[in-house]
């Protein structure tokens, strides 16, 4: 895992709830904290730090971790707003992934592994996204999107009927768009 | 607080450093990136095919830059743009593939079109809202939103385009713009290793004169066509061998230049008059070999054939001169057995028949055909050894004086003893002529009857040797040596020019009038006398006769077997009062019987030769006739009573003295 995520995880958290929040969050996952975002570290670190999250707020892990996706997204765009201002809408956002966002990750963080989503856009109301990941960060991609739905001002609805933490074999994300 | 700040300022300065270290790792992985696009394009541009190197070049860019869709476009010299056919990710999109390859562009229309004039890349955002462009509508349907055009460059020409699409809309980017007008020059530089190759191969495979193939690839297109062949099918393939008739004329009359654009418009003709499938090569000279494949059995041949004929029906213009040629067509039909080289074969042998039968005709090959040139070319082939052995006999058949019977010269005739039997003169000098062995032959027909005739002048029994008349073949009237051959036979043996009397064929002239007659004028310095031969069979017009510097005309057997016809008659009346007039010696050939010999001293013709005399005869069975001078007085004047009394004999030299 690229420290860019700890980095933003750190962002979000002081944000929102001080300097203090974060140490007792490191102190809790039992993690020394030390991220800079082109270095890479154990993916069990973001794991203790999203559950010790889970555990400091008393909700469900999956739910932090879409917590901690929808608030990345707009400080993504903070950060890289190119990747947004091409687009008008999540959908051609969302579209965007594979060819041009995932390779530019790949340019700034040699070495990301960068997942790779199949698409079915057949449908003009809705999306459906493939997910394949030995991370199974399904609920962080959903976090991403619904953050995207903040960032383009779209109300969407989100759910998997197919999931990997269920016993699948990929995830599927189905997102509806709502006019 | 001040804690707070002060770790406020260490974030952001930690996040600085960061930002600055993505910044350069990033223009590291970009910089990277355009090498590697430019090794693979560099290594794609290596590729054995332009089409091989298009395709990894398209995939090459398409995946460096996550685009969707990559087409080559080639600009063709006549200034038109058409696609390759070269697709990348054209499996997505099939509809604007098809409204693609219907396109025809130039300079200056569409994105490619656009591309040629600015000579570099164009980024085209958003391409689908241009509705000036012709394929706006299919990229609209097919969500095609970004394209970029660049240019594939040989020197400073725009050679080709190559178009990438992507359904997402991207902003401009200048780099990659620059790096792409290089990925064009380096493929440029593929495109021009591989034009001079292809020309290269074009001139290994095809005539310069006509640009067709010539018989490299006229044997492979056989070869292929060969291997097509079932043996069930209905359909045939057949090789026609094509050669025009009387074509040296015109080249040698004309120039090569004239001669050059006359195969030009026959190669024009000939392609109009086939299917567009059928291969049309050129062998050399005004030899064509045309291959047409899936042919309706005979009828399919024929038609061909026909259309063939017919197409050189009009007349040729050259230089503002209007000339008639003919095609004489050989045909075969290919088994899988035979080689490409094998049915050329026995495409010419069919056309050498069909060439024999006149001008203009058709003849298709059969076996027959093939055993009989297997046995002409064994004959060659003996005639060869003969030529070289001691096979050949030269005959001598007594030229006679009508009015009183004296034996005046004696025809050289060449014999073949082959296995202790004679072959027929008729069945080897057409060979000998054709095969050029004649030439060799004839010379020493030449020396032998010189020897033979210095034998006779050393016999005291002889009183009055005769004149030796010898054979020349248009073969051997072209044969720069033949002059240094007469002279050398004849000084060798001590024999005097006006001794010997050389007969050619009316034909040595119909070839080439010019050289023929210069030859016979050189002859004729030297001090020997001609003969025209076979006089009345050719086509030689009277004017031709005017100039051919003869002393003496040979009437045709033909003509004297034929005498008491009225008709012939006739005609050998205006022969023989011809070459009185002209001041040359008629000499009757072919004399039989005795009414023969009494119509043609009626008619005043004054030297004959022939079986009722005598036939062609070893020197050695001759010697006794020369050696009795009244051998044939009974006959001229006895039997048949003579219409006129016999004249004093003519000697030699007289009789065929010019009376001018």
């Amino acid at each position: 895992m690229k420290g860019i995520i700890f980095n933003l995880l750190e962002e979000i958290v002081v944000r929102d709830h001080g300097e203090d929040a974060w140490d007792l969050l490191l102190d809790r996952a039992g993690v020394d904290g030390i991220y800079t975002s082109l270095g890479s570290y154990a993916d069990a670190d973001l794991g203790a730090l999203m559950n010790a999250t889970a555990e400091t707020v008393g909700q469900p892990t999956d739910d932090a971790v879409r917590w901690f996706g929808r608030n990345t997204t707009p400080l993504l765009r903070v950060r890289y707003p190119d990747f947004f201002t091409w687009h008008t809408d999540v959908r051609g956002f969302v579209l965007s992934v594979n060819e041009i966002i995932h390779p530019e990750v790949r340019k700034l963080y040699p070495g990301a592994g960068t997942p790779s989503f199949g698409f079915d856009d057949s449908h003009p109301d809705r999306l459906v996204l493939d997910y394949r990941s030995e991370r199974r960060l399904c609920m962080f991609a959903e976090g991403l999107l619904l953050g995207a739905g903040d960032v383009y001002a779209e109300e969407l609805s989100i759910h998997q009927p197919v999931c990997m933490r269920r016993g699948d074999d990929r995830c599927q994300i189905e997102i509806s768009f709502k006019r | 607080m001040r804690l707070e700040r002060r770790l406020a300022r260490e974030r952001a300065a930690r996040r600085e450093a960061e930002v600055i270290s993505e910044r350069s790792t990033r223009r590291l992985v970009d910089e990277q990136e355009r090498l590697l696009l430019l090794r693979t394009v560099g290594r794609a541009a290596n590729e054995e095919t332009l089409e091989r190197a298009l395709a990894h070049t398209l995939a090459t860019i398409c995946r460096h830059g996550s685009w969707a869709l990559g087409h080559a476009w080639r600009l063709h010299p006549d200034g038109e743009l058409r696609s390759t056919g070269e697709w990348v990710g054209a499996e997505r999109f099939p509809a604007f593939r098809e409204a693609t390859e219907a396109l025809t562009l130039r300079a200056g229309v569409g994105l490619p079109g656009r591309v040629v004039n600015h000579r570099g890349a164009i980024w085209l955002r958003d391409f689908s809202a241009v509705l000036t462009l012709p394929r706006a509508e299919a990229a609209a349907a097919a969500g095609l939103r970004t394209a970029i055009g660049f240019p594939i460059m040989s020197g400073s020409d725009v050679v080709g385009v190559i178009e990438l699409f992507t359904p997402r809309i991207l902003p401009r980017d200048a780099e990659l713009l620059e790096l792409l007008d290089q990925v064009g020059t380096e493929l440029g530089r593929s495109i021009e290793r591989q034009q001079s190759e292809e020309r290269l191969r074009h001139q290994a495979t095809h005539d310069a004169l006509t640009g067709l193939p010539n018989r490299v690839m006229i044997r492979d297109a056989l070869h292929r066509a060969i291997s097509r062949l079932r043996r069930e099918d209905d359909e045939c393939t057949a090789v026609l061998f094509v050669d025009l008739d009387g074509f040296k004329a015109v080249n040698d009359t004309l120039g090569h230049v004239a001669g050059d654009a006359i195969l030009k418009d026959v190669a024009a003709r000939l392609r109009t008059s086939l299917r567009p499938h059928d291969t049309l090569g050129r062998l050399s000279g005004d030899e064509f070999v045309i291959v047409c494949e899936s042919l309706a059995s005979e009828h399919g041949i024929t038609t061909i054939t026909e259309r063939i004929t017919d197409a050189m029906r009009p007349p040729f213009e050259v230089e503002d001169e209007l000339f008639s040629l003919t095609a004489s067509i050989g045909v075969t039909v290919a088994r899988p057995e035979r080689e490409p080289e094998e049915l050329i074969a026995e495409a010419d042998t069919a056309m050498y028949r069909a060439k024999q039968s006149g001008r203009g005709h058709t003849e298709v090959y059969s076996e027959d055909l093939g055993s009989r040139l297997r046995r002409r070319n064994e004959l060659e082939r003996a005639l060869r050894g003969a030529a070289a052995g001691d096979e050949l006999r030269v005959h001598y058949q007594p030229e006679v004086d009508l009015r009183g019977g004296r034996i005046v010269g004696v025809e050289a005739l060449v014999r073949w003893e082959r296995h202790g039997a004679m072959v027929m003169p008729v069945e080897f000098i057409p060979l000998a002529e054709e095969s050029g062995l004649i030439v060799g032959i004839g010379g020493w027909v030449l020396e032998e009857a010189a020897r033979q005739a210095q034998r006779w002048r050393a016999d005291p029994e002889i009183a009055t040797p005769p004149w030796t008349s010898v054979n020349l073949s248009v073969r051997q009237l072209a044969d720069p040596e033949l002059l240094r051959r007469v002279a050398d036979s004849l000084s060798a043996y001590g024999g005097h020019p006006s001794e010997l009397l050389l007969e050619v064929t009316e034909s040595v002239i119909l070839e080439d009038v010019d050289a023929g007659l210069a030859v016979l004028a050189e002859l004729r310095a030297l001090g020997t006398s001609i003969a025209i031969d076979d006089f009345g069979t050719g086509y030689a017009s009277l004017s031709y006769l005017r100039r051919f510097p003869a002393s003496a005309v040979k009437i045709d057997r033909s003509f004297i077997a034929a005498l008491d016809d009225p008709r012939t008659l006739a005609i050998v009346t205006a022969m023989v009062e011809l070459a009185h007039a002209l001041g040359l010696t008629p000499i009757a050939e072919g004399i039989e019987t005795a009414q023969q010999l009494a119509t043609l001293r009626e008619l005043g013709c004054d030297l004959g030769q022939g079986y009722y005399f005598a036939q062609p005869l070893p020197a050695d069975e001759l010697a006794p006739l020369l050696r009795d001078p009244d051998q044939f007085a009974a006959l001229v004047t006895g039997g048949v009573a003579p219409v006129a009394p016999p004249v004093a004999v003519h000697a030699p030299r007289r009789a065929l003295a010019r009376r001018r």
